[in-house]
């Protein structure tokens, strides 16, 4: 089976103590952060892995970013991937819908059978790519997948709904997919397993080169600024110790007539 | 009569919870606005929620589909990129669901509309 995987570098801001927005109010200060690959789009990795390591067929990962984002690249590289392509587009201003133009027009230019991506990022958080690019590459999509069996030209699916339901459904392929985090346990990757990997393909694309022009991937939607939400105005700080505070907790609780 | 139009969901005999929110968030948004607020609810028994539906929305739409067990996203694309040709609402209103994210932006590509996702406020 021949897989294309979708893949996002972000900020790890699971790690930092504070998050501040910078100045221009368009993004986060990332002087402090360091950047790693989207948690979503590491499960489609290991998922493309596991299901080439099963079927045979190639691996490619893809991504639509600055140099810096060759790092991520070079991770899908040394968790299995065959080769890599990076879309050389600075992304600040763009919205998932140019993103999805140039992933559907990347993917036009190769050879695939399926198509993963994470079903949403870390930073934003739209979970709007994949489906985006599936409606552009007219093929069948199902979001937010929990598991998955390959058959004869069709994939098997378990999509996670609300309350812990789980709908299932077959696919025919060539189809997309978008993962959603615990499909699997994403595969260790040693520092020297990426070492390793910088002997295997990466290749630089512009957008140029797939036909697409500034003006098609002009954005629909534009950031006008980004802002911490406002404080609750709810929230009850409960000061003292642990005991008073457990203890006034207790009484409040007591009050509403929860215990 | 320009509108808003929300995408009603529906699981196990209930309408859900975020269309009611939604129903009640864009009851604000046309009183502000002087507009319609059109429900559309699609699937098997979408006919049973037209009257809960009704007391608030101005219209209400539902389209009955016996094969259509649950909210499925590629029947319910192709019937709501009909209503929304046809009707032209102002705004969509869909739940950030598992229903809703499987659905809004394949809806958005096709119609050649913008999508905001996982909206926590909303004004005209």
């Amino acid at each position: 089976m021949d897989i294309i995987a979708c893949i996002k570098r972000i900020p790890d801001t699971s790690e930092a103590d504070t998050i501040k927005i910078d100045p221009s109010q368009m993004s986060i200060e990332k002087g402090s952060l360091v950047f790693k690959i989207n948690d979503w789009d590491e499960y489609a990795l290991e998922t493309a892995v596991q299901l080439k390591e099963r079927t045979g067929g190639s691996l490619i990962a893809v991504t639509v970013g600055p140099k810096e984002w060759d790092d991520v690249l070079r991770r899908a590289l040394a968790m299995g991937a065959d080769r890599a392509i990076r879309v050389d587009q600075d992304m600040v201003a763009a919205d998932c819908h140019s993103v999805a133009i140039v992933l559907a027009a990347l993917t036009r230019s190769l050879p695939y059978d399926l198509v993963l991506c994470g079903a949403q990022s870390e930073d934003f958080g739209c979970g709007q790519l994949g489906v985006m690019v599936a409606e552009m590459l007219g093929v069948p999509h199902a979001a937010l997948v929990v598991g998955l069996q390959e058959e004869e030209g069709k994939v098997r699916v378990d999509r996670e709904l609300e309350a812990g339901i789980l709908e299932s459904y077959t696919i025919e392929l060539p189809a997309l997919l978008t993962i959603q985090t615990g499909i699997n346990r994403p595969r260790y990757i040693s520092l020297g397993g990426i070492k390793r990997a910088m002997k295997k393909e990466l290749q630089v694309m512009s957008p140029g080169e797939l036909g697409l022009t500034a003006e098609m991937l002009a954005p629909q939607v534009k950031l006008e600024r980004l802002e911490f939400p406002p404080r609750g105005k709810e929230a009850v700080l409960i000061p003292g110790t642990p005991e008073e505070s457990a203890e006034h907790l207790a009484s409040i609780l007591q009050s509403a007539g929860i215990f | 009569m320009p509108e808003i139009l929300v995408v009603v969901e529906h699981r196990k005999q209930r309408v859900a919870d975020i269309s009611l929110q939604m129903l009640s968030k864009g009851r604000q948004l046309t009183d502000e606005a002087g507009v319609g607020l059109l429900a559309v609810v699609i699937g098997g028994g979408a006919g049973t929620y037209a009257e809960e539906l009704a007391g608030w929305a101005d219209g209400v739409l539902a389209v009955e589909d016996p094969e259509l067990a649950g909210p499925l996203a590629e029947p319910s694309q192709k019937i709501l990129s009909a209503i929304i040709k046809e009707r032209k609402p102002l705004l969509v209103l869909m739940g950030h669901s598992s229903f809703g994210m499987d659905l809004a932006p394949a809806l958005s590509v096709e119609l050649g509309v913008p999508l905001v996702t996982d909206c926590t406020g909303v004004s005209l």
